[in-house]
C-alpha cells in the first residue's frame, strides 16, 4: 500500500489530516478559551477583540472568588464520595448481576434477562421514580444520590458478555477444588474480566461524576406549598373589528403612532376578568371580609378615572356642564382642564378662566375633582408664548456641533469653541454602525474663527456653538420653547398662569382642585431636524461646571461627542449637570410652589432620551407622574410599544415609593392612583386612552390620543369600565405594596455612553434595563427602581431596608452595556450603598467608576454574589436567595409569563392583584399562596366580594 | 431442587440485583397508574394508588389539549430528528476518516483528543456553551471582528437547536466513534486485499467493503436512536434552555421535570412521561421490525 500513492490518494490524506487537525482545533480551543478566560482579567476579555491565545492580564482572582464560595470545596467533597462510594456500589452489584446471568445452569435465566433488559426499553418515567424513591427514603440523603442507581442495564450486559467469553471449564476445575461461587467470582472471574472491568468501571465513574439531575431532584426539592389556588380565567370577550387607525401627530416630527382604540378597550375588558385575592391573617378570620375592603364595590371619585379633557374649540359654559355631568355618569372622577390644538377661546384670557371657573364650580357640586393643565397644548413652560418673549433667556437654548458649515441663521449662534481635525474612516465605521458618522478625529487643535475661514481642505472644522430658538417657531404660536434650565423661567411661568389661576379658584386648592399637571417636559426637543447634533444647554452651564467639578467644560466639548480620551467621565459630569439643573431651575420650583399653595404637583417628562432622569424629577412632585410621554411611540421604529410603555409606568410608579420614603408618605389613593395604576395596569391605557375631546370637528379629530367620549357610540357603557378601574384603583391604594428588590437604574451608564452622533448608545442600558425589569415581573418579583443621585442624598434615609424588611435583595446592573465594554461606567457614591445590603451583581463588573477606569478593582468585595452574565443566572439566584413570595403556574403548564402580580401588605392580611398582561392568551392559574388564612376572591368587574373559603 | 441447592451462591447473588430491579423500576411503572388517577399529596405513593379515584384519561385529555402540548411535541422530536441527521452521521463519517489515516501517532492523538468532551460533566460543557455565546464571548467576539451584529444566542429561540445539536456533535463525535471503529477493526483485511488485486481504489473499499461491514453496527444503534427518540436529555435542556426559549428549547422530558418535580402536577406530568413512554416503546419496537426486515438487522 506504501509503495506508490496516486495522486488522488495524496489530496486525500492531504484533506482529510487537514479536516481532522481543525476538528482536534475546534474540539480543544473553546476548552482552551475558557481556561485562558479564567486566568485572565475578566474586563480585558470583555475587551478583548479576537481570540485569545494567552492569558490577558494573567490572574488567579477568578479561582480564588471561586474556592471562597463555600459550595464549591463542599461540592467537589461530595462528587468525590458519590463517585468513589457510588461506583463500588456499581461494579458490586453488575459483578454479581453478570456472573449470574452468565450461569448457563441459572434457572430462568432468560426471564431475569428479558427483566433486565425491558428496563432499557420502557420505564415508569420520571415522576413514579421520583415518587417511588422518595417513599422509600431515598430523598435528601446520599443514599439517593447513590443506591437507585447501582446498576446500568446496559453496562451489566457487556460484562455478562464478557463472562461468556470465559471457558466453563475453568469454573468446572475451580469446583472441584472446593471453591464456592464467590471465589470463583473474585478470583478468577474478575482477574480474568479485568479489561471489561476496566471499561465499565470507567463508565460508571465517569457517569456517577456528572451526574446533575439527581441532585436537583433528590436535593433540590422544592418547598412543599399546599395548593391552596384559585384559578383564574380569561374570558375571550368580544373582539370589535375595527381597521387600524392612524393619526399623525402634529410637532413632534415625523412621528406616526398606529392605535386601535377598540381593541384597547377589548383587551382591558379581557383583562379585566382577573381577580382581586384577599388574603386575610389568621387574627382576622372573625371580621372575615369587611372592614378592609369597604368601599370595593363603588369607590368614591377620589379612586376614579380622570381624564384629560382636551378643551379645543370655542369653550360654551353650557356645554362644558352638559360633559361634566357625562363624565359623571359613566363614572369618571374628574377632570384634567386642558388647553389643546383647535382652541379657539384664548388661553389665559378672562373668558378662559370663566369657563374654568365654571367646570371647577360644577365639579365641586358633583364631589369630582378638577385638575389644572398648566400649559397651552404642550409642553409646558411657555405659557402660550408669552415666556419666550420675555427675552433671549428665556428661550430654548442647545449646545450644536457642525461640521464646515453652521446651518443656522447667525443671529441665533454664540460661537463656544472651534476646532480643526483629520477625519480617518477606519473599522470604528462598525462601532458607529451609522455611515454618516463613521469616523474618528485625529489631531484635533483648537482654532480661531479666523482660522477656520482659511483653512479648509481634507481637514474638518468643527464648530461648537450655543443656539437659542428664534421666536418663529408655529407649534409655539410663532413664538420658542423656553430653557428650563434657567430659573428664571419657572418663576415666569408660574406668575404668568399659576398665579393666575389662584386668583381664580384658589379657594378651591386643595379640594375641588387637588393639583396640577405639568407636561412633557424637556430639555432637548429640538424640532428642527438637527437633533443628532444637539444637546441640551443654557448659558450658566459653563461656569456651573466649573464651580463643581474644577475643570472647564469648554475645553472638552469634543469629548461629549467623540469617542475620545476621557470622555465618560466629560459626559457623566455634563449630564449630571444638566439633570440636576433641571430639576432644580424647574420642578423643585414648581414642586415647592404647589407645596406653599395646597396643591399636589404632577406631571411627566418628554420620553425618548436616556440621557435624561426623570426619576430625579419624581422626587419633586407630590405625586410623580407615569411614564415619560413617549417612550414607547417614539422608538416606535420597533413595533410593541405597549410593553415598554408598561415599564416606564412602573419605573415612575416605584420611584415615588423609592424617593419618599422617610420623606413625605406616598400620596394616600386620590388620583395618581388613577393616572399610575387603574389605567396603566392595563398597559393600554396610559394616557393615551384617556383624553376626551371636548369638540372633534376639523382637524381636532385627528388628535393625537384616542378619543373616549361622548362621540363615541359605547360611550354609554363606560361606566362598567370606569367602575372596574375605579375597583382596581381602590384596591391598590390599600395598605403598602410588598416588594423585595430594588433596582438600581443605570443612569450612569447611559450618560457615559451617549453621544448625540449616535443617540441610540445610551438607550442600551435602557433596554438592558428594560429587559431586567421584564423578567423580574415574569418571575414575580415586584421591585422598587432606584436612582443613583436620588440614593446616593437619602441614602441613610434608606439604611438597609430598602425592601421594607428583612427579605431585602438589592440588585444592580453595573454593566448595562455589557455588549460594549467602553462603556461600563459605575458612580463611586453606590459603593457606600453596596456595603450596606446585600447586592447582587450580574455580568462583568464594571469597567469604571464615575467615568475613570480601573472600576472592577474597588468591587472586588462585592463580588461575592457574581453572576456570569444572563439573566436566567440573575433569576436563578435570586430565587435561590429569596423565594418568591407567591408561586404562580398556568394549569396546563404554560410559563404564565405574561401574568404579573401585585402584592400589598394591608391591615388584616394581604392583597394579591392578578393580572394577565397578554394580549393574546388565556390563561387557567394555579395560584400558590404560602400564608395561611381565609382566602377571599374578589371580582373587581362587578365589585362582588365573591366565596371566601379557608385555606391551609 | 438439588440444582437450587447447589448453586445456591448464585442465587443470592442474583437476589439483590433483580430485588434493585423490580424495586427501582418496575414499582414506579405501577406508579404508572397514577396518570389515571388524581393524586393528592394527602397520601403517599401507595395511598395514592389504592385511595384516590379513577379518573381515566383526563390527564392525557388536559395534556393533549394543552398549549403545550403541540410545543413541546414539535420541539421533542425536531431535536431528535436534527438528532438523528447530524450527530447520528457524524462518527461514522470520523471514523471512517480516521481508519483512513496513515500515520499511526496522529491518529491516536485524534482520537484521545475527541474523546475528551465526553468526560466533561454536562453543568460544565453547558457553562462553556454559556460562556462562548454570551455576548462577550468567543463566538460573539468573531462576530463583532468581522463586522457583524452581536448576538444573545441563548436569549433567541431561533438558536437553540442549533446549539444544542452541535453541542452534541461537538460532544459526543469522538466518543460515539470507538464503537465504529471497534467494528472496522474486525473486518477481516483479506477482503480489502482481495478488492485491491481487482483494482479496487480507496472510496471503493470504503463503499463496497467498510460500510456494508458496518452496517449492522450502525444498524443496531440506529434503532436504539429511534427508540429513544422522545428522550431528550432533561439535564442539559434545564441547563440551557430558560422561558425567554421554551419556544423552541422546551421539550418533554423538561416539561415533565418542570410540572411534576417543581410544580407538583404529579398525575398530570405521571400521564405526559407515559404518553412519552408508549411512543417510545412503539418506535423502537416499529424501528427493530423494519430494521429486521430490510437490514435482516435487530436488537430481537
Amino acid at each position: 500500500m506504501v509503495a506508490k500513492r496516486s495522486l488522488g490518494d495524496i489530496v486525500f490524506d492531504t484533506v482529510n489530516i487537514v479536516f481532522l487537525t481543525l476538528l482536534v482545533v475546534a474540539t480543544l480551543y473553546p476548552c482552551l478559551y475558557v481556561l485562558l478566560a479564567s486566568l485572565s482579567e475578566p474586563a480585558e476579555v470583555a475587551r478583548a477583540q479576537g481570540l485569545l491565545f494567552i492569558p490577558k492580564k494573567l490572574q488567579l482572582g477568578s479561582y480564588a472568588l471561586a474556592f471562597d464560595n463555600p459550595n464549591i470545596i463542599s461540592g467537589y467533597i461530595n462528587t468525590i464520595v458519590y463517585v468513589g462510594l457510588g461506583t463500588a456500589l456499581n461494579l458490586l452489584m453488575t459483578l454479581m448481576g453478570a456472573y449470574g446471568l452468565s450461569r448457563k445452569y441459572l434457572y430462568g435465566r432468560n426471564l431475569f434477562m428479558f427483566v433486565i433488559v425491558f428496563t432499557m426499553f420502557f420505564s415508569g418515567g420520571l415522576i413514579p421514580m421520583y415518587l417511588t424513591y422518595k417513599s422509600l427514603g431515598f430523598y435528601d440523603n446520599m443514599a439517593a444520590m447513590i443506591v437507585p442507581y447501582a446498576i446500568n442495564a446496559f453496562y451489566l450486559i457487556i460484562l455478562r458478555t464478557f463472562f461468556l467469553t470465559i471457558p466453563d471449564s475453568l469454573e468446572e476445575s475451580a469446583k472441584i477444588d472446593g471453591a464456592n461461587d464467590f471465589t470463583i467470582l473474585f478470583r478468577i472471574m474478575v482477574p480474568l474480566a479485568l479489561p471489561a472491568m476496566a471499561v465499565v468501571t470507567l463508565y460508571y465513574a465517569v457517569d456517577n461524576w456528572n451526574t446533575y439531575l439527581r441532585g436537583v431532584i433528590f436535593f433540590a426539592g422544592p418547598r412543599l406549598v399546599s395548593d391552596s389556588g384559585h384559578p383564574a380565567r380569561d374570558t375571550d370577550s368580544k373582539r370589535h373589528e375595527l381597521a387600524e387607525r392612524r393619526h399623525h401627530v402634529g410637532g413632534g416630527g415625523k412621528r406616526e403612532v398606529r392605535h386601535d382604540r377598540h381593541r384597547d378597550l377589548a383587551d382591558i375588558v379581557r383583562v379585566s376578568v382577573f381577580a382581586a385575592l384577599l388574603r386575610e391573617g389568621r387574627h382576622d378570620r372573625r371580621r372575615e371580609g369587611l372592614r378592609p375592603m369597604d368601599d370595593f364595590k363603588s369607590p368614591s371619585s377620589r379612586y376614579r378615572p380622570v381624564a384629560f379633557w382636551s378643551w379645543n374649540d370655542k369653550l360654551e359654559a353650557a356645554e362644558l356642564v352638559r360633559q361634566i355631568r357625562e363624565m359623571d355618569e359613566q363614572g369618571w372622577g374628574g377632570f384634567f382642564m386642558h388647553a389643546r390644538a383647535g382652541l379657539e377661546t384664548p388661553y389665559l384670557s378672562e373668558e378662559w378662566f370663566d369657563c374654568v371657573e365654571t367646570c371647577v364650580n360644577e365639579a365641586k357640586s358633583r364631589g369630582m375633582q378638577a385638575w389644572i393643565y398648566d400649559e397651552d397644548t404642550w409642553p409646558s413652560g411657555w405659557a402660550g408664548g408669552l415666556i419666550p418673549r420675555l427675552g433671549e433667556e428665556y428661550r430654548e437654548k442647545h449646545l450644536f456641533l457642525a461640521e464646515n458649515e453652521i446651518p443656522h441663521h447667525p443671529d441665533d449662534i454664540r460661537m463656544l469653541k472651534i476646532y480643526k481635525a483629520n477625519r480617518r474612516y477606519a473599522a470604528e465605521a462598525a462601532y458607529y454602525r451609522d455611515r454618516s458618522s463613521a469616523y474618528r478625529l485625529e489631531n484635533i487643535a483648537e482654532i480661531t474663527q479666523e482660522e477656520a475661514i482659511r483653512e479648509h481642505g481634507d481637514e474638518v472644522i468643527l464648530y461648537f456653538y450655543q443656539w437659542t430658538a428664534p421666536l418663529t417657531n408655529p407649534r409655539y404660536r410663532g413664538a420658542s420653547y423656553v430653557d428650563l434650565l434657567n430659573p428664571k423661567v419657572a418663576e415666569a411661568f408660574i406668575a404668568s398662569t399659576h398665579e393666575r389661576y389662584k386668583e381664580a379658584i384658589g379657594a378651591e386648592f386643595g379640594a375641588t382642585v387637588p393639583g396640577s399637571f405639568t407636561d412633557d417636559l424637556t430639555v432637548l426637543w429640538n424640532i428642527w431636524g438637527r437633533k443628532k447634533q444637539a444637546l441640551p444647554w443654557t448659558t450658566s452651564i459653563p461656569e456651573r461646571f466649573i464651580a463643581r467639578y474644577g475643570y472647564d467644560l469648554l475645553d472638552c466639548l469634543p469629548q461629549l461627542y467623540f469617542p475620545l480620551e476621557g470622555c465618560e467621565r466629560v459626559r457623566i459630569h455634563f449630564h449630571d449637570l444638566v439633570n440636576d439643573l433641571f430639576v432644580e431651575s424647574y420642578t423643585k420650583i414648581l414642586h415647592e410652589w404647589c407645596e406653599r399653595n395646597g396643591l399636589k404637583s404632577t406631571g411627566h417628562l418628554m420620553g425618548g432620551d436616556p440621557i435624561m432622569s426623570y426619576m430625579r424629577h419624581f422626587e419633586y412632585m407630590q405625586v410623580p407622574g407615569d411614564r415619560p410621554s413617549g417612550a414607547g411611540e417614539r422608538s416606535a421604529a420597533r413595533p410593541a410599544p405597549a410593553r415598554q410603555r408598561r415599564l416606564s409606568i412602573r419605573q415612575g410608579r416605584r420611584t415615588l415609593r423609592n424617593v419618599r420614603r422617610g420623606r413625605a408618605k406616598p400620596d394616600d389613593g386620590g388620583p395618581e392612583m388613577d393616572l399610575q395604576l387603574a389605567v396603566p395596569e392595563q398597559r393600554h391605557g396610559a394616557d393615551a386612552t384617556l383624553v376626551l375631546l371636548f369638540a372633534s370637528g376639523g382637524s381636532r379629530k385627528r388628535d393625537h390620543p384616542p378619543n373616549l367620549f361622548y362621540q363615541q357610540p359605547w360611550w354609554g357603557d363606560n361606566r362598567l369600565m370606569a367602575d372596574y378601574q375605579a375597583r382596581v384603583s381602590y384596591a391598590l391604594s390599600q395598605g403598602v405594596r410588598v416588594k423585595d428588590v430594588l433596582v438600581l437604574h443605570v443612569q450612569d451608564s447611559a450618560f457615559a455612553a451617549h453621544t448625540p452622533l449616535r443617540p441610540e448608545a445610551g438607550g442600551l442600558a435602557a433596554k438592558k434595563l428594560e429587559k431586567v425589569l421584564r423578567r423580574l415581573l415574569e418571575a414575580r418579583y415586584d421591585f422598587d427602581l432606584g436612582d443613583e443621585s436620588i440614593l446616593a442624598r437619602h441614602g441613610s434615609v434608606e439604611g438597609g431596608r430598602a425592601g421594607g424588611g428583612a427579605r431585602t435583595v438589592s440588585l444592580r446592573r453595573h454593566s448595562a452595556c455589557a455588549d460594549d465594554p467602553r462603556e461600563h461606567v459605575d458612580a463611586a457614591g453606590c459603593l457606600h450603598e453596596g456595603r450596606r445590603r446585600r447586592d447582587l451583581f450580574q455580568g462583568e463588573p464594571p469597567a469604571m467608576v464615575d467615568g475613570l477606569p480601573g472600576g472592577g478593582r474597588a468591587y472586588e468585595a462585592l463580588l461575592q454574589g457574581a453572576l456570569p452574565a444572563g439573566l436566567h443566572h440573575l433569576e436563578a439566584l435570586l430565587r435561590s436567595k429569596l423565594p418568591p413570595r407567591i408561586r404562580i403556574e398556568e394549569t396546563n403548564g404554560g410559563a404564565a409569563a405574561s401574568i404579573y402580580c401585585h402584592q400589598r401588605r394591608v391591615d388584616s392580611g394581604y392583597l394579591y392583584f392578578i393580572i394577565n398582561h397578554g394580549r393574546t392568551n388565556a390563561a387557567e392559574l394555579l395560584v400558590r399562596i404560602p400564608e395561611q388564612g381565609r382566602l377571599r376572591v374578589m371580582n373587581a368587574e362587578n365589585g362582588g366580594g365573591g366565596g371566601s373559603r379557608r385555606c391551609a | 431442587m438439588r440444582a437450587l441447592r447447589k448453586h445456591k451462591y448464585v442465587y443470592f447473588m442474583m437476589l439483590p440485583v433483580m430485588v434493585y430491579f423490580i424495586v427501582f423500576y418496575y414499582v414506579p411503572m405501577a406508579g404508572l397508574a397514577l396518570a389515571f388517577k388524581d393524586y393528592t399529596l394527602k397520601y403517599g405513593l401507595i395511598g395514592n394508588l389504592f385511595e384516590t379515584p379513577f379518573v381515566g384519561f383526563k390527564h392525557f385529555e388536559a395534556f393533549f389539549s394543552s398549549v403545550a402540548f403541540k410545543q413541546v411535541l414539535t420541539n421533542t422530536i425536531l431535536l431528535s430528528l436534527y438528532g438523528i441527521i447530524f450527530s447520528f452521521p457524524a462518527p461514522i463519517i470520523l471514523a471512517l476518516l480516521l481508519n483512513e489515516l496513515r500515520v499511526k501517532w496522529f491518529k491516536n492523538t485524534v482520537q484521545s483528543i475527541t474523546y475528551m468532551p465526553h468526560f466533561i460533566s454536562l453543568v460544565v460543557i453547558s457553562g462553556i456553551i454559556i460562556d462562548l455565546t454570551s455576548l462577550n464571548g468567543l463566538i460573539n467576539t468573531i462576530i463583532g471582528a468581522l463586522g457583524g451584529q452581536k448576538i444573545t444566542f441563548l436569549l433567541e429561540p431561533a438558536y437553540f437547536r442549533t446549539i444544542f445539536v452541535a453541542s452534541e456533535v461537538w460532544q459526543q463525535v469522538g466518543w460515539s466513534s470507538i464503537i465504529y471503529l471497534a467494528a472496522i477493526a474486525g473486518i477481516d483485511s483479506d477482503m480489502y486485499e482481495a478488492a485491491v488485486m481487482d483494482g479496487a481504489g480507496r472510496w471503493r473499499k470504503i463503499v463496497s467493503i467498510t460500510l456494508p461491514s458496518l452496517l449492522p453496527t450502525i444498524m443496531v444503534l440506529l434503532i436504539l436512536r429511534i427508540g429513544q427518540m422522545l428522550n431528550i436529555g432533561v439535564e442539559k435542556i434545564i441547563l440551557l434552555y430558560q422561558p425567554m426559549t421554551y419556544e423552541t428549547a422546551d421539550v418533554i422530558s423538561s416539561y415533565v421535570f418542570r410540572q411534576g418535580i417543581l410544580n407538583l402536577q404529579i398525575s398530570y406530568t405521571t400521564a405526559v412521561g407515559l404518553f412519552n413512554s408508549v411512543i417510545n416503546f412503539a418506535l423502537l419496537v416499529c424501528a427493530n421490525r423494519l430494521s429486521k426486515k430490510m437490514t435482516q438487522n435487530s436488537l430481537w
